[in-house]
């Protein structure tokens, strides 16, 4: 059986985290540094992410097959970008 | 004879969906492809035509896109504890939520339309290639995802009204009410993908 | 070796009696029983390539000679893509997980039913969607599509002919293979019964459950390419366009992400109905069985990395040139290491040459001159020169139909008293197979040297010189033809008057064999014996 989900209080906080990040990312992207933009907005969103998979979709009270098939997902659209990257970042 | 499958299984049902969401994330993973090799081949384009879409718009809608994904995550746990009622006024309040950010999109797209700047139009073909492609991509990405969006509130409000109809117990229909909400959840990620990718590039 | 399971007085019918006592086409369109849902995807896809095989045979006709002969130059574009379209999208794909995979993934694994079986019946009605979809753009007004089952941009979205409504049929049938694959995966994960672990599941429904990780992973790349197609056509994105700045070479890149690794979902499950049939006509056990297992995985893994090799002359870079190229070898392994230990589980063995058996190995002899014949392809340099020709023809088709096909008819055979309750006779599908054998390696080995010699592909019309290797290739797809009648005539035959089969005719292992044939509607009587059930 699955442990019983997060509590009320545990989901309003990862609620204000997730409006926190939404801020950070808006005021990193004004500060305009090269380079820099791109990565931190995807950091951002992937934290962002992780934490909706993990606590309001309860990933983590799931057994390890659920994360293992995740991770497969994951990879394989990793793979795909990557190899395609093969061709268009030097054609 | 055999393990307990099927129909009653909850954890069957879990993984199904996670399965189908799995889909989903590939689905909009090719159109992120297009995106990646896009903005790789015309960064300045990008920024600039990125800049031409509305920040508030789409800070507010992500807002709400999370705060719906809050009330969906507290109406599958009031479900849980039996809490009926309060559960299906939580579901109520994700698809207000979800209308709401339709709306906000669909006045943003008007005013984009209402400039010229959708595929085909004149003053868009004059610009830059690379501010078409951004265009062009805007439509597709916000616009699938806008598509996802409604077919998720049309599964909540189903939601909704079969656990009215049949006297609903946390038994019987929690795997139903996980399963959207877990829908809705994928829907709020791609969004908080979206949003940095096309209002904050710069 | 007949099992000592006896025959009832009254002829027993198991599931072929609808629990409900009803009857008629009703008791099985509307069926969320497994076992009729493979069967009814078994008849949907054997109709379907009976279709496409009329429409190579005419395709073959036409090249029977130079110059005009039956159609026109259009008539025969619209024949190869709808050949192409019915055979891979409507044949192929679900050939055997939809239908053998159906029947007997739940049997293998002992369980009572798939996960989902309301969805597994929607996923069948999905499919005959999108298969009147993809009638209707072969029939309805306009022009039937002519792009080829690639769909290649910008064609494809410049073309006047019915493109959009062959590619929404597309769209379609990969929901339906996205539904089968997510149910088997969750099948396999939830419901095995008590006590097979991992490594005792049976090695098809192990290909089975690979296969569906391609067919959840894979197939929304196409869905989203598809989709782009129609917007592209419909809404005028230009993403594809050159004109306007986009790049056609992401579409290549796009269909092949998903269209390679659909070739693994074309041969991973023919694996799998070989690995069954050959310990099962050996006598033994199979040779190597976690060796095989690891190389299903690994094809469907590998499958993801080289769908490079079918652009190597499009103007991909240098770079993805030679790394697609090298990864195409290393895919190779896998196939190499389970014909190995197929002739291995041979070696030795008491070998009963049965028609299965028969098609089994012709499938180890065609399969393998496909894969070697892939290397080639695979190998930069000389791809250069035989890409888009009849070589390339001829490798496919030695692959899918050499390879899959003989394999579906193979698990036919092995399948069919289980499925029917009737039994095959032997000496009638022993000739189908010869007919087949010899007509297959007549219509499609000379492609091979047509292919070295230039000819190539989708021409309606060749040089003169060519004439006597295609005379010979389309007496050749005449003689497969008569084999495929006969064994068409035989296996109708037998469904009415064969002899009533055993639980097990062939003292095969699997758990489907402990149960009577056909099985009852809940699969099992008795719970089935654990400890043997491995191939
Ligand atoms: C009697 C059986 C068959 C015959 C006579 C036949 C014949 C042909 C011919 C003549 C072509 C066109 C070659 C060209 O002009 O480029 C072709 C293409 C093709 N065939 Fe077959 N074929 C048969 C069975 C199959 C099977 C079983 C499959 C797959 C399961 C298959 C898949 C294809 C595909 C994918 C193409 C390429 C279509 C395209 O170019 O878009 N064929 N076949």
């Amino acid at each position: 059986m699955r442990p019983e989900g997060p509590s009320s209080r545990a989901l309003a906080l990862v609620w204000a985290t997730l409006v926190a990040l939404t801020g950070v990312t808006i005021a990193v992207s004004r500060l305009r540094i090269p380079g820099w933009s791109v990565p931190v907005a995807l950091g951002v969103a992937a934290a962002k992410s992780s934490l909706v998979l993990a606590v309001f979709m309860r990933l983590r009270d799931e057994d390890r097959a659920f994360k293992v098939m995740l991770g497969v997902a994951v990879f394989t659209m990793a793979v795909i970008l990557g190899l395609t990257f093969t061709d268009v970042a030097f054609r | 004879m055999t393990e307990e499958g099927g129909h009653g299984n909850a954890r069957a049902s879990r993984m199904g969906m996670w399965l189908f969401l799995f889909t989903e994330m590939l689905l909009f993973g090719g159109l992120f492809l297009v995106y990646a090799v896009y903005r790789r081949g015309h960064p300045e384009a990008f920024h600039a035509a990125s800049g031409e879409l509305s920040l508030a718009f789409g800070a507010g809608n992500t807002i709400l896109l999370l705060t719906s994904s809050l009330s969906m995550a507290l109406a599958v746990a009031a479900f849980e504890r039996g809490l009926i009622s309060r559960a299906l006024a939580l579901i109520g309040g994700t698809i207000g939520m979800g209308l709401l950010f339709l709306v906000n999109k669909g006045l943003e797209w008007s005013v984009k339309f209402g400039h010229g700047l959708y595929p085909g139009a004149a003053v868009l073909e004059a610009r830059d290639p690379g501010e078409r492609l951004f265009f062009s991509l805007y439509f597709a990405m916000t616009g699938l995802h806008g598509l996802h969006v409604l077919v998720g509130a049309g599964v909540l409000g189903a939601v909704v009204v079969l656990v009215r109809r049949s006297g609903a117990t946390a038994e019987r229909h929690g795997p139903l009410v996980e399963n959207a909400g877990l829908y809705w959840h994928l829907v709020d990620i791609v969004w908080i993908f979206l949003f940095p990718l096309f209002y904050l590039i710069t | 070796m007949a099992d000592a399971v006896v025959t009832p007085a009254a002829p027993w019918r198991g599931y072929l009696d609808a629990p409900d006592g009803r009857r008629g086409i009703r008791s099985w369109i509307f069926s969320t029983d497994h076992k009729r849902i493979g069967v009814l995807y078994l008849w949907s896809v054997l109709a379907f390539f009976a279709v496409g095989v009329a429409l190579g045979l005419l395709m073959r006709l036409e090249s029977i000679a130079p110059g005009p002969t039956i159609m026109s130059a259009r008539a025969y574009n619209a024949f190869f893509t709808l050949h192409g379209v019915i055979m891979i999208f409507l044949f192929i794909i679900p050939a055997v997980p939809a239908s053998m995979g159906n029947f007997f993934l739940p049997l293998q694994i002992g369980a009572r039913d798939v996960a989902f079986p309301r969805l597994n019946l929607l996923s069948w009605w999905v499919y005959v969607t999108g298969a009147v979809l993809a009638l209707l753009a072969m029939f309805a007004g306009g022009h039937p599509p002519d792009t080829g089952w690639t769909f290649y941009v910008p064609y494809s979205v410049r073309t006047d002919t019915n493109v959009s409504l062959a590619v929404l049929a597309a769209f379609v049938l990969g929901f339906s293979s996205i539904l089968t694959g997510l149910n088997f995966i969750t099948t396999v994960h939830t419901m095995r019964m008590k006590g097979m672990g991992w490594f005792r599941i049976p090695l098809f429904t192990w290909g089975i459950y690979a296969t569906a990780w391609v067919q959840v992973l894979a197939t929304p790349i196409i869905a989203v390419t598809l989709l782009l197609v129609v917007l592209e056509r419909v809404a005028h994105l230009g993403l594809f366009d050159p004109v306007r700045g986009g790049d056609p070479l992401l579409f290549q890149h796009l269909f092949w992400i998903y269209s390679h690794p659909a070739v693994y979902i074309m041969i991973i499950p023919a694996m799998g109905i070989i690995s069954e049939v050959i310990p099962a006509f050996s006598g033994k056990r199979i040779y190597g069985y976690r060796a095989i297992v690891y190389s299903s995985l690994g094809i469907a893994f590998a499958g993801y990395l080289v769908w490079g090799h079918h652009m190597f002359t499009s103007g991909m870079s240098d770079t993805a040139r030679w790394i697609f190229s090298f990864l195409t070898f290393i895919v190779a392994v896998p196939s190499g290491v389970k014909v190995f230990n197929w002739v291995a589980t041979l070696y030795k063995g008491s070998i009963d040459l049965s028609a299965s058996l028969l098609y089994a190995l012709s499938f180890i002899f065609l399969f393998s001159i496909g894969g070697l014949t892939g290397l080639v392809n695979g190998a930069l340099a000389v791809n250069v020169h035989v890409h888009d020709t009849y070589w390339v023809v001829a490798h496919f088709h030695y692959v899918m139909f050499g390879g899959t096909g003989f394999a579906v008819f193979a698990g036919l055979l092995y399948w069919f008293p289980k499925m029917t309750g009737r039994m095959v006779p032997k000496a009638p599908a022993i000739v189908a197979w010869f007919l087949m054998f010899a007509g297959f390696n007549i219509l499609y080995l000379p492609m091979f040297v047509l292919g070295w010699m230039g000819m190539p592909r989708r021409y309606y019309d060749y040089l003169p010189e060519l004439q006597p290797l295609h005379v010979m290739a389309t007496v050749g797809s005449w003689i497969l033809a008569a084999g495929l009648v006969v064994l068409a005539a035989t296996l109708l035959r037998a469904l009415r008057h064969g002899d009533p089969a055993p639980a097990n005719p062939w003292g095969a292992r699997g758990l489907e064999w402990q149960t009577p044939s056909p099985p009852p509607t809940e699969n099992f009587e008795i719970e089935p014996v654990l400890g043997d059930e491995r191939p």
